[in-house]
């Protein structure tokens, strides 16, 4: 398994490295040159990559749409604030164990709810996050109840920007990697047909519960990170349905089962409302919606199987498999 | 316990034998799909399975490899099987196809959005956890079964002769003992027939046990050598072709008996 990772990252080549070199600059160099609000603005789109493309492994490759996923990132949040408050922890490692935290729920459930496809699957994560919002308000002590967790706030935020931005760049790092692995192979193959896939080998059980574990962990820690940057959360913001929405629409706009489609969503999706909500202050979420409707009857499948359809059309595919058997 | 004690008093008996069915019963609500089979089946032999519509042909290949049927329990309602020596009655598909028993579905379920070279390789890595091992082994098998110059196409996008053959393809790379094969001939023309029944000797001949569902009657003639005949659920006839097609039991179940 570790040499087919290495084999997927080097088959990068230049290209690959040159748009994580580009993105590392960009990253590093934003905060001296852009102003806070486009900084903040990044720290967003970052962390919608985390989400977005974390709930591709189970919901994109694996075929298990989520309708809860926010419930990870909740808890992830509730955990690191929870520790901060409560026991002093230095907040980085409350930050991983914010991760551990979310990725253990996926795991205590994955056994249960992963018997259920399809629409039950969809309701029974829903029912999870609205569960797990109302257990936080009410176990007060813990908690801190309805009222919320208010932190100190930081110093410098800018260590918590790079830390999302790292996290988004390692994700779909791990979310590439494992499509070239007998792990992602397996995902794939459980998605198209499961009966196929068992017969195959494959012990489809024990792979959708490490796919929803996996799935669970980094919105863990992008919600820790997110806690620690607006030192405050209370179980509404934390479980709020629309993050899950947001997901589940910006990952459909990027194309659902790619691994650029989940980068691309957040960025086209976070730039473009942006946009609108600047130029159209009454009407931005009406011309938002409409440009939704439109794009999922012209492009069913999102933006990049859309761009990779264009790209053949237009013969650069040619180019790039002729560059690949050269280097074969 | 009793099993194991069951296998040691039949051990000299067991010798040879690679798949073994003792009174398979399974119903599905009042229905029996297979109604108390027995079924011995000798290593390195082609064995036919046939059978009118709804004999239980199969549900006995589902029960055999561990799958779920749809809208019923995964394992025999009694009896018991056991593949190489190995009571696997209560075993899951996915450990059933590791211990070295594939199979083909009637219905073919390959992976159609993946290419033809991708869906053999998910069989590969039955065996071995790197990818790129698999691609190698894929692209053998490929060559082997004759689909290696549509390799690269989208699975979906094969002829159903392609799809039967992927199918045949992916069982082979999990490196089965015994392969049963789910009616792999079913629409297809005679010269395809020609080229697979061609195919299945050949992998017999590298030593792996076959048994085979078929409709069309001259392919599973030529090339069992020996037929079991199921209907309504019950073994009817167990013996070699030319017996099958004399028996009157036989007889009367694909034409009716005269008495009826």
């Amino acid at each position: 398994m570790i040499k087919d990772v290495a084999r997927s990252l080097w088959a990068l080549g230049w290209i690959g490295g040159g748009a994580i070199a580009a993105f590392v600059v960009l990253l590093l160099v934003a905060p001296s040159v852009a102003s806070p609000y486009v900084v903040s603005l990044l720290m967003a789109m970052f962390m919608y990559i985390v989400v977005c493309s974390s709930w591709n492994i189970i919901s994109g490759f694996t075929g298990y749409v989520s309708f809860g996923h926010v419930v990870f990132w909740g808890v992830g949040a509730y955990v690191t604030a929870v520790l901060v408050w409560k026991f002093n922890y230095p907040w980085p490692l409350a930050v991983m164990l914010g991760g551990v935290g979310s990725a253990f729920l996926a795991a205590i459930v994955s056994y249960p709810i992963l018997k259920l496809t399809g629409i039950y699957f969809a309701i029974s994560m829903l029912a999870l996050a609205e569960a797990i919002k109302i257990l936080t308000s009410h176990f007060r002590s813990v908690t801190g109840g309805g009222g919320g967790i208010y932190l100190p706030p930081m110093a410098s935020l800018n260590i918590l920007y790079l830390m999302m931005g790292f996290l988004a760049l390692a994700v779909v790092l791990v979310c590439y990697s494992i499509t070239h692995t007998k792990f992602g192979r397996s995902l794939l193959t459980i998605r198209e047909d499961e009966t196929a896939a068992e017969s195959l080998g494959i012990n489809i059980t024990r792979r959708k519960i490490q796919a929803l574990i996996l799935s669970g962990l980094f919105p863990g820690i992008a919600g820790g990170i997110y806690v620690m940057n607006v030192c405050f959360i209370n179980p509404a913001t934390a479980f709020d349905i629309s993050i899950t929405v947001n997901i589940i629409l910006m990952t459909t706009f990027g194309g659902i089962g790619t691994i650029i489609g989940p980068v691309l969503g957040p960025v086209a999706f976070t730039a473009l409302s942006e946009f609108l909500w600047a130029s159209f202050p009454f009407l931005h979420r009406a011309i938002l919606g409409a440009i939704l409707i439109a794009m999922v009857m012209g492009m069913p499948n999102g933006i990049m199987p859309f761009m990779v359809r264009f790209a053949q059309w237009v013969g650069i595919r040619e180019f790039f498999s002729r560059r690949r058997e050269a280097s074969q | 316990m009793i099993s194991q004690m069951q296998q040691k008093s039949e051990s000299p008996d067991t010798k040879g034998k690679i798949l073994e069915v003792r009174g398979l019963t399974k119903r599905f609500g009042g229905i029996i799909a297979n109604d108390n089979i027995d079924m011995d089946v000798f290593v390195g032999e082609i064995v036919g399975l046939i059978g009118p519509n709804g004999a239980g042909k199969s549900t006995l290949f589902d029960m055999v490899a561990g799958v779920k049927p749809s809208g019923s329990k995964r394992f025999p309602d009694a009896g018991c099987v056991r593949f190489l020596g190995h009571d696997i009655t209560q075993v899951k598909a996915h450990q059933v196809c590791r211990l070295g028993l594939a199979r083909t579905f009637q219905i073919v379920r390959i992976l159609e959005k993946m290419s033809v070279l991708e869906n053999v390789t998910v069989g590969a890595l039955c065996r071995t956890s790197e990818v790129y091992e698999a691609e190698k082994k894929a692209e053998r098998i490929c060559e082997f079964v004759g689909l290696k110059d549509r390799q690269n196409l989208a699975a979906g996008e094969l002829t159903i002769e392609g799809k039967k053959r992927l199918e045949l393809a992916r069982a082979l790379a999990t490196e089965p003992k015994l392969l049963l094969l789910d009616e792999v001939m079913a629409g297809l023309n005679p010269s395809e027939v020609a080229d697979t029944l061609e195919l299945l000797r050949q992998i017999n001949k590298q030593g792996i046990t076959i048994i085979i569902v078929e409709h069309v009657m001259q392919a599973v003639m030529a090339i069992s050598d020996r037929i079991v005949v199921l209907d309504y659920g019950k073994k009817i006839a167990d013996d070699t072709p030319e017996a099958v097609v004399k028996d009157k039991n036989v007889i009367d179940a694909y034409l009716g008996s005269e008495d009826a």
